[in-house]
């Protein structure tokens, strides 16, 4: 058994990824798909740190056939060149919903906006019509 | 019919005051002229603007029926001055650009029931007494929009040679994209019909008047100008090197949206 400290690195990360998911999820603040997302990534770091830090059976050998069948070149590389098109994915899906928050959020800001004055302008209308009763019924005295 | 089958030169109208002296602005006096019951909302989009606002206001207060200010969440003055002056003071809570605050004042417009809109600069680059001469353009030519151009008169002279290249090239564009025939796209000092601005989207806060005239164009509204004498901001420029060099990526990204999705 040989464990070195990029092992015992990239065990911790993916057991905080796998933590935070499930922390996200019990307060609310992220949905099922996301946290399914977060695990796998989670998941397979850990596999990955832990096979290879305790040597257990073929695992790392196995995932190079898989890889090799995919016509990548197998190894760490390939699965670099997975990791990376998963990340690519993972950017496209962030991006999207922080654009479409900004979005939101503009329009929210828009929204309240002209509510604040319109609500404005009823306050000052309202006003000018108490104002204009004052004068009438202080004539009708 | 689509903007591209037209003529440039029936899609574009111009006034025939062409040669507008810079001090001497139009006789007519504005809204108690026009003799129609079109309702006039001014809109002034505002950013720590505390200097100018107060005087951009009462001026154009006398032209239009209402002068609301747009302010993008200014942190000087700019708000309490408006709301001693204008008819309404629509404050962002958050900086979102100029793009945004127009489409705010357009909102304003339309959920108000305007019929017209004429939006100006608050940094004084924009002259309030050529507003008259603005509506009456839109009237006369029946246009959906009209934009001032300092392009029909001498005082683009006065601007940098880098700032007039970018304005130049940007024309250029809309007129190629869009099938028109303009000067001054990038010019803020417009006038509109509310029923257009109820068909089209909220422009990006950078290049937003090349995206609405291109929205604008394509979607087949009539686009006049007139010519309007506009020094440059008293208070000098934003535009520098930087802001050029950012331009043509930005300018890239506005065109394919325009054309790709409007």
């Amino acid at each position: 058994m040989q464990i070195n400290l990029i092992n015992i690195l990239g065990m911790a990360v993916a057991v905080i990824m796998l933590y935070q998911s499930v922390r996200l999820v019990r307060l609310g603040r992220e949905s099922v798909l996301e946290f399914l997302i977060w695990t796998v990534f989670g998941g397979s770091l850990f596999v990955v740190s832990f096979s290879r830090g305790l040597g257990l059976g073929r695992f790392l050998e196995t995932l190079d056939d898989g890889l090799r069948l995919l016509g990548l070149s197998g190894g760490i590389d390939g699965l670099f060149v997975l990791g990376f098109l998963g990340l690519l994915l993972l950017l496209l899906y962030i991006y999207t919903n922080v654009k479409e928050n900004e979005r939101e959020i503009e329009k929210l800001n828009q929204e309240l906006a002209i509510l604040e004055f319109e609500h404005r302008d009823a306050v000052t209308e309202d006003g000018r019509k108490g104002a204009q009763r004052v004068e009438v019924s202080s004539q009708d005295d | 019919m689509t903007p591209i089958d037209r003529n440039a030169d029936d899609r574009v109208r111009r006034s025939d005051q062409t040669e507008q002296t810079l001090s001497q602005p139009p006789a007519t006096s504005g809204v108690a002229d026009r003799g129609d019951d079109d309702a006039i909302l001014a809109i002034v989009p505002a950013y720590n603007e505390s200097d100018s606002i107060a005087e951009i206001v009462e001026e154009t207060s006398g032209v239009v029926d209402d002068v609301f200010v747009i302010d993008d969440s200014s942190t000087d003055a700019t708000r309490a001055i408006a709301m001693e002056h204008a008819d309404g003071v629509i404050s962002h809570r958050k900086n979102m650009g100029v793009g945004a605050a127009v489409h705010t004042g357009y909102l304003a417009a339309i959920r108000r029931g305007y019929d017209i809109v004429v939006q100006l600069d608050a940094d004084g680059q924009h002259d309030p007494r050529f507003i008259p001469k603005l509506l009456a353009t839109l009237d006369d030519s029946g246009a959906d929009m009209v934009i001032g151009s300092r392009w029909l008169n001498a005082s683009y002279q006065e601007y940098p040679w880098l700032r007039r290249s970018g304005i130049r090239f940007y024309t250029v564009e809309a007129n190629v994209l869009g099938g028109l025939g303009i000067t001054d796209v990038t010019s803020g000092f417009r006038g509109y019909r509310v029923s257009m601005l109820e068909d089209l989207q909220r422009p990006e806060s950078s290049h937003w008047a090349l995206e609405q005239t291109l929205e604008a164009a394509r979607k087949g509204y009539d686009i006049a100008e007139v010519s309007v004498p506009m020094p440059p901001a008293p208070q000098g420029s934003q535009f520098d090197p930087g802001t050029f060099a950012r331009y043509p990526g930005r300018m890239a990204l506005i065109t394919l949206k325009v054309l790709l999705f409007r």
